[in-house]
């Protein structure tokens, strides 16, 4: 044979220039072996792109729509996203009074992940809000999330305050529910004066917050060894 | 139309062809569409890397076979069992022969070594030419040339075993 194999595959390919074309044309005529190995290649093309062909008829996942139209910077792992009406409904009475309904629904972040909510309505947290919630003691330093205080419900579960820094901070107490935190309030956080970083601070908790957490707290706040205990328990009782 | 607009339009109509290529790279549907995800979003950080002289598949499938290298790879199902419903196109439940032939020639790609399986997908799945494709692997065209040859080799040999197979 005349050519090389991979020169019949490239010409199978049209890869070859016209005098190289014409040349194995010619040795094709001639040699019926050479026609047989530039067909060989020719049907596995074909066979080889039609196994996959299928794959351009199916229907794209809306994901890969969002992530193509996604701004850059925030491009990120699918999370689910609450629209304005879940959030209204699931939310609604609990925000209710927190600031005297006004403007708190897009504040959450809502890529951030904190705040989900569970199948039965309740509002619960979620990613590192939760994390910090189970894990992080009051009196140590989140990356993200503060604790503020941690109390003893009259009704019997576990609550901590927290705030959540961020370029929409948000604060609020969450009680211990089964295996989850279950937001009971939630309120924009006010901002610091000067541009500092946001420090969850009790001070800080609008009014509706502090009042309902005195309705709600069974003797005093958990002393750092009373929250430590609780901690290792996993926050129940 | 700014730049990061024309770069997200091509893509979206490129999101066929970037899921058929990222099946012939992972394997399985999730796996593809994870990889299909990270390359556009890689793309959208760097929008401004592409000129509108470079052809766009090529592109993004630089971009795509890079996630894949250095992401999505190590994280992927690759040693799970291939079972025929995992095959890179869902074929349904027509067993004719046409199908189960069909299933053979997927089967045998994405057994191939990545190295030739990723030069068969870019020339004979994508269509690309040989320039294009090394391009896309970032070898030279030569290296490019016998990967495809011995991808070939390897399919024709594996398809010759397999039922299905036209005499």
């Amino acid at each position: 044979m005349k050519f090389s194999p991979e020169t019949l595959m490239a010409y199978a390919d049209g890869e070859l220039d016209a005098e190289t074309r014409r040349a194995i044309e010619a040795e094709m005529a001639v040699d019926p072996q050479v026609a047989k190995e530039v067909e060989r290649h020719r049907s596995m093309r074909v066979e080889v792109g039609g196994a996959f062909a299928g794959v351009l008829d199916e229907p794209v996942p809306d994901r890969l729509l969002r992530a193509a139209k996604k701004t850059a910077a925030k491009a990120e792992q699918p999370r689910r996203q609450w629209s304005w009406p879940e959030w209204t409904s699931i939310a609604a009475s609990l925000l209710l009074g927190v600031l005297g309904g006004r403007a708190l629904l897009h504040q959450p972040d809502r890529g951030s992940g904190l705040i989900v909510a569970g199948v039965d309505g309740r509002v619960i947290a979620g990613g590192a809000l939760a994390q910090a919630l189970s894990e992080q003691l009051s009196s140590a330093d989140g990356s993200g999330v503060d604790i503020g205080l941690s109390f003893h419900a009259k009704s019997g579960e576990y609550c901590r305050t927290f705030g959540a820094r961020g370029a929409n901070p948000v604060v609020g107490f969450a009680c211990r529910d089964a295996e989850v935190w279950r937001i009971d309030m939630l309120a924009t956080a006010p901002r610091a004066e000067s541009g500092g970083d946001y420090r969850m601070a009790s001070t800080q908790l609008p009014a509706p917050i502090v009042q309902a957490i005195a309705e709600r707290m069974q003797g005093e706040a958990l002393d750092a060894d009373e929250e430590a205990v609780a901690r290792q328990r996993r926050w129940r009782d | 139309m700014s730049q990061v607009e024309q770069v997200r339009r091509q893509i979206v109509e490129l999101l066929p062809r970037l899921r058929r290529f990222a099946r012939t790279v992972a394997r399985n549907v999730h796996d593809a569409d994870d990889l299909v995800q990270l390359a556009i979003e890689r793309a959208l950080l760097k929008y401004d890397q592409w000129q509108p002289d470079l052809k766009f598949e090529g592109w993004m499938f630089g971009i795509m076979r890079n996630a894949w290298i250095d992401e999505v790879r190590s994280r992927s199902r690759r040693d799970r069992i291939f079972a025929p419903e995992e095959a890179g196109v869902a074929v349904g439940h027509d067993s004719s022969e046409s199908q189960v032939r069909l299933l053979a020639v997927q089967r045998a790609v994405a057994e191939l070594p990545e190295e030739q399986r990723l030069a068969v997908a870019l020339v004979l799945v994508e269509g690309l030419s040989y320039k294009e494709a090394a391009d896309v692997l970032e070898v030279p065209i030569g290296t490019l040339t016998s990967r495809l040859a011995r991808g070939r080799e390897a399919l024709q040999a594996t398809l010759s075993d397999r039922p299905g197979e036209r005499s």
